[in-house]
């Protein structure tokens, strides 16, 4: 008679003991919390947390450390569950914004004139900046090899910028959301010694933001 | 012909002296842009406050609030990504961008809310220049992705 009475009893109270258990995990994270994620291109850095009272270094996924209060010393790393980082960290991490993508154009030795494969590219371009869903912000920044006259190759580059923007613009893309840099031969993508010819450093970057 | 130069100087110097005197910023100032906003999302610039919303740059010393229920994500010109949750507020201490002159600086301080931080080309070029500084605690930030919380 007894048994159905005790066996009612725990069922009535098993959603509590699930909000008791919940409380004590939430009770052992501290208010002041820090946590490590992968990066997006999957590789995991670094980050230290330090005040007057000590510090802790964080250096794999998942990992966290905090305090309660200003003055503490921040507790040993300890393995966050993902559950718990979406429960604390959800708005912030569903409003982080898309990600930046960067496009590679190459050009003819010498010229500002584009490679086939490079114009070919431009469909693909539009494309993404069609599908933002922010307005986007569009960086076109001209560079040249080491091959010929620095003063020269600074002209060249800014003259490359401006093909590609141009282009940019005649496909309705608007003009105040581009901006022009260039770099003349001093910011090359592959080091190479003075007056060398080199394919890859002979390019236009356009960043997506 | 000099007439025309020297108007067209002073028109400048006036234009120029106008936009100081009524504090406008200059967008090439921008170091970055809001990408996202729900919710009631401010800036405080020069001690006064405004909605800021979706398309907006953002500059340095600008406090950045999401008051109450929201979300704000902002994209930075040097690829990093900053994105807070209801009741945060962060201020964009410092940001410095020139790698020709190696002047690379990013500091933030989070006064409160939460912060998902995504560094990106500072970071990377000169990793001892980045930093979040919360009301506990000091983060110093090495190429990475993270979270914080800071609890009043």
């Amino acid at each position: 008679m007894i048994m159905p009475q005790t066996a009612l009893g725990l069922r009535a109270i098993r959603p509590w003991l699930a909000i008791l258990a919940l409380m004590l995990v939430s009770a052992c994270t501290p208010t002041n919390l820090f946590v490590l994620l992968e990066d997006d291109d999957g590789k995991v850095g670094t980050i230290q947390v330090k005040n007057d009272a000590g510090s802790q270094t964080l250096n794999q996924a998942g990992q966290a450390t905090g305090l309660d209060r200003a003055g503490q010393e921040p507790v040993d790393p300890f393995v966050l569950e993902e559950e718990e980082i979406r429960d604390v960290f959800g708005e912030a991490l569903d409003a982080q914004p898309e990600p930046t993508v960067t496009f590679l154009l190459y050009f003819q030795i010498g010229t500002s004139e584009l490679t086939a494969e490079s114009e070919a590219l431009l469909p693909e371009i539009l494309a993404t900046l069609d599908a933002r869903k922010a307005p986007p912000r569009i960086a076109v920044v001209g560079h040249t090899d080491t091959l010929g006259d620095a003063s020269v190759n600074a002209n060249l580059s800014l003259a490359r910028a401006r093909t590609v923007r141009d282009m940019l613009l005649r496909q309705a893309v608007d003009a105040g959301l581009v901006e022009l840099t260039s770099h003349g031969e001093s910011n090359p993508l592959v080091p190479t010694a003075d007056e060398v010819s080199e394919p890859r450093n002979r390019r236009v970057e356009v960043t997506i933001r | 012909m000099r007439l025309v130069r020297n108007l067209a100087v002073l028109l400048l110097f006036l234009l120029a002296t106008a936009g100081l005197r009524t504090g406008v910023v200059w967008a090439d100032d921008a170091i970055g842009y809001v990408k996202s906003a729900e919710g009631t999302t401010l800036v405080v610039r020069e001690e006064e406050s405004a909605p800021i919303a979706v398309g907006d740059p953002v500059f340095v010393a600008d406090l950045l609030i999401v008051k109450g229920n929201g979300s704000m994500g902002i994209t930075f010109i040097d690829n990093s990504q900053l994105s807070m949750g209801s009741g945060s507020q962060l201020r964009l201490t410092s940001f410095e961008f020139v790698p020709k002159e190696e002047k690379l600086s990013f500091v933030t301080e989070l006064l409160k809310g939460t912060l998902l931080y995504v560094s990106g080309v500072i970071a990377k070029l000169s990793p001892d220049s980045v930093s979040v500084v919360t009301p506990v605690a000091t983060l110093s930030v090495r190429g990475t992705k993270f979270l914080a919380r800071v609890d009043d």
